[in-house]
């Protein structure tokens, strides 16, 4: 799969994450009638069904809610670890988890950082912030 | 749906497996049609009402009720994947009350195995859970797992032991596809697919058709079978990927069960036999949970202790499911099967003896859908 032409090829709604991405943001949303955090692509609000959502840029911080591993490729013992992760500021997001071999544990710690798909665009991935489970 | 026990299965059938192997999905499909039909003691030509799901044509009663030459007045097609056949009983229970069709057909067939996935449904996940490396469907169960294990201190053989439950009933079965004795420790070496879900973990993939025929009790009345009656029935979905799950460990049978045994008057304790969608080991702990059968975190526990299993309290999954018996891309309406020949008491497999009423649960998506559907012979409330 050739990720930065699976997303090049988006809707430009679609794509605007990885756009913000390619700036070092990771984009989230923010209900403008109530006030809550979504997940970037989220539409109306889950908490009181408003379409008014605007962007804007997440800490970056959070936790592992959830996780899984499969292999790179079929042919390879190596791992990819994939996690759902909560931020702080309230909504889930999913994404690959970079720098560790050793399976991860709900509630570590972790941060977003960027990887180039792209010129203009980025994925988010997450790294483990070493002592800081909660 | 209310109560009225004068909408009844009148016949069944399926084929699955080597049955089912290297035949078109329409041939499948007249070929269990027509012994569904013959088990009702009903002729095609007054199937006025067609329910049909496919991951072959996204028109799926247009092309079932061509294929098998008949012009429905009364139709769903309606695919909240897996699950859509247990909703396709209440939807024709509603269709049969109201008079909209006298004879309903509900339909499944695929030739998912003989295609080798060429068929399979075609549904693009959210870009992010596809640019992460997720497989679909599996990474997304196998996400709820771990969530699972470390909510609840649960470890891999809690959810081996599903898969070992499955296989003492298929062991049984002259149809089930998998049929060799199957220990926890065999699951647990088998090949991880998406940490903590193993191959063993997961359904089959097989070919496979099934028909149900359901008309009103008056009609029935003179028909070859005993008829079993539907009692109740409930529905709901909450998400289409696990991107937006609003809960990891609560799924919709947590309302529908509730609901389906209210509709139904009857208690979860009066219930003599379970079928609950197996597509992963971990589905059915979930469920067990959320319909009130075990508390929160013990399902794998309840699972162990032989409950589920031939001779236990609950039984559950008694062809073997979709993890030992056949797995043709949409279950549900293989659960529905089974459940009525456990009512009818003439399972080719083992039979639950004396079994009067039956619980049947479906799920669709990664967990995004559930139906409920009771069934019983006896007047139960």
């Amino acid at each position: 799969m050739n990720i930065g032409q699976l997303i090049s090829d988006l809707f430009p709604d679609e794509r605007l994450p990885y756009e913000w991405a390619a700036q070092g943001q990771l984009m989230v949303k923010v209900c403008s009638d109530c006030g809550s955090y979504l997940p970037p692509h989220r539409l109306i609000c889950t908490g009181c069904h408003s379409a008014e959502l605007t962007p804007t840029n997440a800490s970056g911080r959070g936790k592992i809610h959830a996780h899984t591993a499969v292999r790179a490729d079929r042919h390879s013992p190596e791992l990819t670890r994939i996690a759902m992760i909560e931020l702080e500021e309230g909504p889930r997001v999913i994404g690959r988890l970079i720098g560790t071999e050793a399976k991860p544990s709900i509630g570590d710690a972790v941060v977003a950082t960027f990887e180039a798909v792209a010129d203009d665009l980025a994925v988010p991935v997450f790294t483990i912030r070493s002592n800081e489970t909660s | 749906m209310t109560k009225d026990s004068s909408v009844v299965i009148a016949g069944v059938a399926d084929l699955v497996g080597k049955a089912a192997a290297n035949q078109s999905p329409d041939a499948l499909m007249v070929r269990v049609a027509t012994r569904a039909l013959e088990d009702a003691g009903i002729d095609l030509k007054d199937v006025d009402g067609v329910f049909c799901a496919s991951p072959h044509d996204n028109m799926p009663t247009l092309r079932a009720a061509s294929v098998l030459g008949i012009a429905p007045r009364y139709f769903d097609g309606t695919s909240i994947g897996g699950a859509s056949y247990e909703s396709f009983v209440t939807h024709a229970a509603l269709a049969l009350q109201a008079g909209a069709c006298d004879v309903a057909l509900i339909l499944y067939s695929s030739a998912q195995r003989s295609a080798r996935g060429k068929f399979s449904t075609r549904s693009a996940p959210p870009v992010a859970e596809a640019v992460s490396g997720m497989l679909y469907p599996v990474s997304s169960f196998a996400m709820m797992a771990s969530r699972y294990m470390e909510t609840y201190g649960s470890g891999p053989d809690d959810l081996a032991a599903v898969a070992v439950s499955a296989r003492e009933w298929a062991r049984h079965h002259p149809a089930a596809t998998s049929r060799d004795p199957l220990s926890i420790e065999d699951v647990l070496s088998s090949r991880m697919v998406s940490e903590p879900l193993r191959k063993l973990d997961c359904c089959l993939v097989t070919d496979g058709a099934g028909a149900v025929v359901m008309t009103r009790a008056d009609r029935a009345q003179d028909l070859p079978r005993r008829p079993v009656k539907v009692l109740g029935g409930a529905e709901g979905h909450t998400h289409r990927f696990i991107s937006d799950m609003p809960d990891l460990l609560t799924t919709a049978a947590s309302t529908t069960v509730p609901d389906a045994l209210r509709a139904a008057k009857i208690g979860l304790e009066e219930i003599d036999v379970f079928q609950v969608y197996d597509a992963f080991t971990i589905d059915v702990l979930l469920i067990l949970e959320d319909m009130g059968l075990c508390s929160r975190g013990e399902a794998g526990a309840f699972v162990k202790s032989g409950a589920t299993s031939p001779g236990g309290a609950a039984p559950l999954n008694t062809n073997g499911g979709g993890l030992s018996y056949a797995h043709p891309g949409m279950n549900g309406i293989f659960l529905l099967i089974e459940a009525v020949r456990q009512l009818r008491q003439d399972s080719p497999g083992l039979v639950v003896e004396g079994a009067e009423t039956a619980l049947v649960h479906g799920l669709g998506g990664p967990l995004s859908s559930g139906s409920t559907v009771v069934l019983g012979v006896e007047d139960v409330s």
